[in-house]
């Protein structure tokens, strides 16, 4: 197998609780985003200026 | 000069709006199925029924409130159904820096907020070299969905409608330019697989119709609050929040010797449902049920085959935290962001 496709970093995103302000960074899939989202966890926008 | 119905040029916002009574600046023009035109519906009360009039008629009329609200019924393309489900979900994060962008979209979380994200919505009708038609609706927000699939061939195997309503608040002429219509990539029933609790009814051939639905019950009367804003005189809503929302699933399935959906609804067995249709590998929708439960199970038939219609209820996962989410993948960038 590829060694380069096993050593890809993955996607993650950040997202931030709008009370708590807790910052959770987590791979860029339903099965971890769902979890976080239904707390009310929102994505950060990064600003690439 | 009058003007066809099929002049209308549409445009659905494609960013959110940073609050509800500024517009947003960027649109998606998409085709729709439904004939049906919007109109900013000013409601004026009358003292017909006050008692001293000496009469039981009409003498005066009061300016009350704005009522907009209309249908956009379509084929189920991609882009369309992303942006539906933003907006009616109103949790989106947005992943991928070139296309197809993923979609992972959860409801709001009412312990954060009670509003969902706002979108604005243009109409413009071309006659005798004017507009007969140009509104834009500012400050609106999407009551419910259903997406429904069906056994046949074509677009109609696979549709999306959608229920929105506005504040109120509407700028004549609008002041927009359209953008050049959004390439749709339609999602045909034929693309879709769907597994309810651990059956998979596209292998077994069994899935006939269906339908994922979502509804806000948006609690539309507390939108006109003291302070809430008028225009021409007219009460406005200065916001719409969600009230207790209802997901909801239904498929028709043929009926076999062993078919598990009667015990399944008596023992209460729960599981996930996912249902996933796609126009390729660039553009499809998944909607899952993380714990579903059937409500009923009643005997039907379709052409005349025996079949079984089963109507979910969809239960809330403490996994999850959510009752409902969808993963959507399409080229549009920017959706409700």
């Amino acid at each position: 197998m590829d060694e380069q496709e096993n050593t890809q970093a993955r996607e993650t995103v950040r997202l931030r609780h709008p009370h708590t302000g807790d910052i959770q960074e987590v791979e860029a899939t339903p099965e971890k985003l769902v979890p976080l989202m239904g707390l009310g966890y929102v994505q950060i926008k990064e600003v690439t200026e | 000069m009058p003007a066809r119905v099929q002049q209308l040029i549409m445009g659905l916002g494609k960013g959110k709006q940073t609050n509800i009574s500024t517009a947003g600046s960027t649109f998606l023009r998409f085709k729709k199925l439904d004939t049906g035109l919007t109109t900013p519906k000013p409601v004026f009360e009358n003292d017909a029924a006050e008692i001293g009039k000496g009469h039981e008629f009409i003498t005066q009329t009061f300016p009350s409130h704005y009522e907009i609200a209309n249908r956009l019924d379509k084929y189920a393309s991609a882009e369309f159904v992303t942006w539906a489900v933003a907006y009616a979900f109103g949790n989106i994060t947005q992943t991928g820096s070139v296309a197809p962008y993923t979609y992972t979209i959860t409801p709001i979380n009412p312990g954060v907020t009670l509003e969902l994200p706002y979108f604005s919505l243009v109409e413009q009708v071309a006659e005798g070299g004017g507009n007969a038609i140009d509104n834009l609706y500012v400050g609106c927000a999407i009551e419910d969905f259903t997406y429904q699939f069906n056994y046949g061939p074509g677009r109609a195997s696979s549709k999306m409608t959608v229920n929105w309503v506005g504040s109120g608040l509407v700028t004549t002429p609008s002041g927009i330019t359209v953008p050049a219509l959004a390439t749709e990539n339609n999602m045909l029933a034929a693309s879709m697989s769907l597994s309810v609790n651990g059956v998979d009814y596209v292998a077994t051939k069994r899935i006939l119709s269906g339908s994922v639905g979502w509804k806000n019950n948006l609690l539309l009367n507390a939108g006109f609050y003291p302070g809430s804003g008028l225009q021409n005189g007219l009460q406005v809503r200065g916001r719409m929040e969600i009230g207790a929302r209802v997901p909801s699933f239904q498929f028709t399935a043929r009926l076999l010797a062993g078919s598990p959906e009667y015990n399944t609804l008596v023992n209460q067995t729960t599981g996930t449902a996912t249902l996933s249709v796609q126009h390729d590998a660039n553009n499809s929708v998944s909607f899952t049920f993380p714990q579903m439960a059937f409500q009923v199970a009643e005997n039907a038939e379709a052409d005349g085959i025996v079949a079984v219609t089963v109507t979910g209820a969809p239960q809330y996962s403490n996994s999850q935290n959510t009752v409902m989410s969808a993963t959507c993948l399409c080229g549009v960038t920017g959706i409700a962001q």
